[in-house]
């Protein structure tokens, strides 16, 4: 694998704003992506990544570090020398222009003569999916026909690499779940390297091969998915991926494990890699692996098991999945995800909004995170 | 980007302002100002038996009311166009209105001059039908001819103003106050008068100040009875060249009007309100009293006009009824007169060099704003819209004053110099509300696709702010050719085509007139026609709400 972005030690403080906006640390902030990846930046708005993707493009000047693009230094260069596209938030397209001259706009501006790019721009319009769109007026399109609008015309000049700012932010969820698959699609059959600049948790790890987490202008961890979830690196990664119930508290160490001691409950679980050398630790109770029986089957579970009491306060249905919530008390609430099959037994045990449960997990199952607020 | 302008702006008006301020605490003799600092000009201002005091505040008086019933006038038939009528037939009712506005200040003046003067249309006819012996004083050279006047000049500016606040009520306030229990009277105290508030307000202050600074009509139409205080001011600059108690007369002026101003905006509760969108909604509820309404304004907007183009092409040698035929024969005589048409290409040239000027220090000017956010524009869109908060008059002093401290002769161009200082703000202005939807994201867009600045620039920006570029040149060019005040203040031995048909009406009133106005009529709507084509054909799409599915 190659490197096609590699950023070294970004800082940006805006004029008259007294903290850093990126790189509040002296050494900055450094992300890399390689070929064909898709990266995503993940944190809520003020987090920094816009500014990030402002660098990268050559639309923010930062105060510090360096920004190279397939080996070469593009520090300081302008937007227009820079082989790089952007998609941007709102798409920009110019309504004075119909879908064709929009899509073409870079090749004009590139000197390449109208024959070819009719060719290429009849190429990159079927690769977006919308063929015979050329002389369709731009306050003709649809959201979703914009969107692919405007994903072509950063895409006609086939840049090393394509930064897209918040690009479904626009859609209702179901064209954004579709335009999603189509991303990936896209990066697949193009071989691009996709920077994806997102608030939206679910998103990124929908389509992303890595995402990093900021936070504060930090990048605070960078992972694939799957990682991301089974070993956040921290309460605030945990929290804002919506990994699970977080339970924090005073720290115990027991050996290997530690135990959590919220005001209701105690968790006990062995401290995840991501989080080794924190010194306090939160307890992170991840749905999928909590299970509830009656109340009257207290203590039934097998080693290495943990459990509580808790009353059912309601049932959510999300389409596939029954989420039940379980509050302890006043101060912990607790959701435990049921497959078909579960939530018929947990019918069957006669459980319902309103009667006392058991919740019970195993001690693997528990994630230990960083608790930095402790 | 937008140093140019300004320095248009202080050095066309700032600086002259202060010159006029110290000019206002010197002495004047025997017409030459002497550099000795003396408040005599003010204590003769405040003394002198109060004549001009009273004057003042006779004339803020006069306007004021003036001002509330030409507001007042124009509220049922802004709230016909943007809440009743069908939004397919708004463009024709808006145009229909505003129309007027763009033809010349003088030649509206001369319509009505020409109604109600001693031998005016209505005191002919009247005597003609045996109603009365002598002119009836009422409809020739008082107060009321004055007033109706005003009502008819300044409509469309105080429509504009209400209709564009009302254009964002939602139709569905109204259905939930009738829900509410609301009687359609209460609606319109509860809810529609509160909401266009501040459009209101504007109106009334825009009003009042061309009013309040205006001269022509005073002393056209209003005769002896007429005396506004600005005639005051311009008379210390006749025969008299009383420079510094002219610039003191000025400045009391100016500061009257800082004081209704600050009035007003804590009466209005500050700030200017912008809730509500601008929908394509309208009423169902049919409303004969106000269409009748609304026809009939449109009526009282264009007889006058109608009038004078039929009187010009009268073939009679008495200008009023009966017609008796139709001739060209006057329009030719006016085109024969070789006085009139070097003032005309006078007045073009000065029009042409206003216009350009304008033009490009606006589109720089207003790019430039439209990109930046905050104090930076915020000061720079008020230095850049003081000139429009005077009346032309103190305007015209300023230029005036200045150039006399600093021993340049008048002449072409400080008249060109006096016409940029307010074709400038109003062309920047323009451009600028034209650009305010712009996304300027499309610029970075442009650029992030390979675009250098000047191409983004080329090929983005400037195509989608020209129908906002040749709607400032046409109303700069309209704005120009009809600037009466400043040019009768700063010019030299010029005389421009208003300065022609001023000392023309003044001196008699002839068919030649007649039809030497249709011409300036016909032209104007013709330009204004042209120029609404230009700026209104083509697509808006341009600042287009993010489309949802």
């Amino acid at each position: 694998m190659t490197t096609t972005l590699n950023c070294q030690g970004l800082r940006k403080k805006y004029p008259g704003q007294e903290q850093y906006a990126l790189g509040p640390d002296e050494e900055g902030v450094s992300i890399q992506a390689e070929r064909g990846e898709l990266l995503a930046l993940l944190g809520p708005s003020g987090c920094g990544k816009t500014t990030t993707l402002g660098i990268m493009g050559g639309f923010v000047e930062a105060d510090q570090g360096r920004v190279e693009i397939e080996g070469r230094d593009v520090t300081g260069l302008k937007p227009y020398k820079r082989p790089t596209n952007t998609v941007f938030q709102g798409y920009a397209l110019f309504p004075h222009m119909n879908v064709e001259s929009n899509v073409g706009f870079g090749l004009k501006m590139d000197g390449i003569s109208k024959k070819e790019r009719q060719g290429r721009v009849d190429r990159v319009l079927s690769l977006v999916g919308l063929e015979g769109y050329n002389k369709r007026k731009v306050s003709e399109l649809s959201g979703g026909q914009a969107q692919r609008a405007a994903l072509a015309r950063a895409m006609a000049k086939e840049p090393a690499l394509l930064l897209l700012d918040e690009p479904l932010g626009a859609l209702d969820l179901k064209l954004r779940r579709q335009m999603q698959e189509e991303l990936v699609r896209l990066k697949e059959r193009s071989g691009t390297t996709f920077v994806h600049v997102t608030h939206d948790q679910e998103e990124a790890c929908a389509i992303a091969d890595r995402v990093a987490v900021m936070e504060d202008g930090r990048i605070v961890q960078v992972d694939t998915p799957e990682e991301l979830f089974r070993a956040p690196a921290s309460r605030y990664v945990a929290e804002f991926i919506n990994a699970g119930t977080v339970i924090s508290g005073e720290n115990a160490r027991r050996g290997d494990m530690i135990e959590v001691r919220g005001p209701d409950i105690a968790v006990t679980g062995a401290a995840s890699r991501a989080s080794n050398g924190s010194s306090t630790f939160a307890a992170v109770l991840v749905p999928k692996m909590l299970d509830i029986r009656p109340a009257d089957r207290a203590g039934e579970g097998e080693a290495g098991t943990d459990e509580v009491t808790a009353t059912i306060s309601h049932v959510v249905f999300n389409g596939s999945n029954h989420q039940v919530h379980a509050t302890v008390s006043e101060e912990t609430d607790l959701r435990i995800d049921l497959g078909q099959r579960e939530y018929a037994r947990f019918q069957e045990d006669g459980l319902e909004p309103g009667k006392p449960a058991i919740v019970s997990w195993h001690r693997s199952d528990v994630i230990m995170v960083a608790d930095e607020r402790a | 980007m937008t140093v140019p302008a300004i320095l248009v702006v202080i050095v066309g008006f700032i600086l002259p302002l202060l010159v006029m301020a110290v000019y206002s605490f010197w002495p004047t003799h025997n017409g030459e100002i002497v550099h000795q600092w003396t408040f005599s000009n003010y204590t003769k201002a405040f003394a002198s038996g109060g004549t001009y005091l009273r004057t003042l505040f006779d004339t803020f008086k006069f306007v004021g009311l003036s001002a509330l019933v030409t507001v007042l006038l124009t509220f049922p038939f802004a709230y016909f166009v943007a809440v009743r009528a069908r939004p397919s037939m708004r463009p024709v009712w808006l145009i229909a209105a505003i129309v007027p506005f763009w033809t010349s200040y003088l030649v509206r003046v001369f319509a009505w001059q020409n109604l109600f003067g001693d031998n005016g249309v209505i005191n002919q006819a009247l005597m003609r039908l045996h109603l009365a012996s002598s002119p009836v004083e009422f409809f020739a050279y008082d107060r009321p001819a004055i007033l109706i006047t005003f009502v008819y000049l300044l409509f469309p500016m105080a429509f504009l103003t209400t209709y564009i606040s009302l254009e964002r009520l939602d139709v569905r306030l109204l259905r939930a106050a009738s829900d509410l229990g609301a009687r359609p009277w209460r609606s319109l105290t509860a809810v529609i008068i509160p909401f266009c508030k501040s459009g209101l307000i504007a109106g009334f202050i825009m009003c009042f100040i061309v009013m309040a600074g205006d001269y022509v009509t005073p002393t056209l139409i209003g005769g002896t009875n007429g005396i506004f205080f600005s005639n005051l001011i311009v008379n210390q600059f006749g025969g008299s060249l009383q420079w510094g108690f002219g610039a003191a007369l000025g400045f009391i002026l100016l500061a009257s009007f800082a004081v209704l101003l600050i009035v007003l905006r804590v009466a209005s509760g500050g700030g200017v309100q912008s809730v509500g969108e601008y929908t394509r909604q309208y009423s169902r509820e049919r409303s004969p009293f106000l269409l009748g309404y609304a026809i009939a304004f449109i009526l009282f907007l264009y007889i006058p006009v109608v009038l004078l183009i039929l009187f010009g092409l009268n073939a009679s040698d008495i200008v009023g009824f009966p017609i008796k035929g139709i001739t060209l024969h006057w329009v030719s005589a006016v085109f024969d007169d070789p006085n009139l048409i070097q003032a005309l290409m006078l007045s073009l040239q000065i029009a042409l060099i206003a216009v350009l000027t304008s033009v490009v220090l606006g589109t720089l000017a207003a790019v430039q704003m439209a990109r930046t956010k905050g104090k930076y524009r915020n000061v720079n869109l008020f230095l850049l819209s003081m000139p429009l908060l005077l009346p032309p008059v103190i305007l015209g002093l300023g230029v005036v004053i200045g150039m006399n401290a600093i021993g340049v002769e008048r002449g072409l161009w400080s008249i060109v110099l006096a016409h940029v200082i307010f074709t400038l703000p109003v062309a920047t202005l323009l451009i600028l509300v034209r650009l305010e939807g712009f996304d300027l994201a499309q610029e970075k867009a442009a650029m992030d696709l390979g675009a250098k600045p000047i191409r983004a620039f080329a090929y983005i920006t400037l195509p989608q702010a020209l129908p906002g570029i040749i709607a400032a040149a046409m109303v700069c060019f309209a704005l120009s050719m009809d600037e009466f005040i400043m040019t009768f203040l700063v010019t030299g031995s010029q005389v421009t085509l208003p300065l022609y048909i001023y000392s023309a009406i003044r001196f008699q009133i002839s068919p030649e007139l007649m039809a030497l106005a249709a011409v300036i009529i016909v032209a104007s709507f013709t330009i204004i026609l042209l120029g609404a084509l230009v700026a209104f054909g083509r697509d808006r799409t341009w600042g287009r709400k993010e489309q949802r599915i």
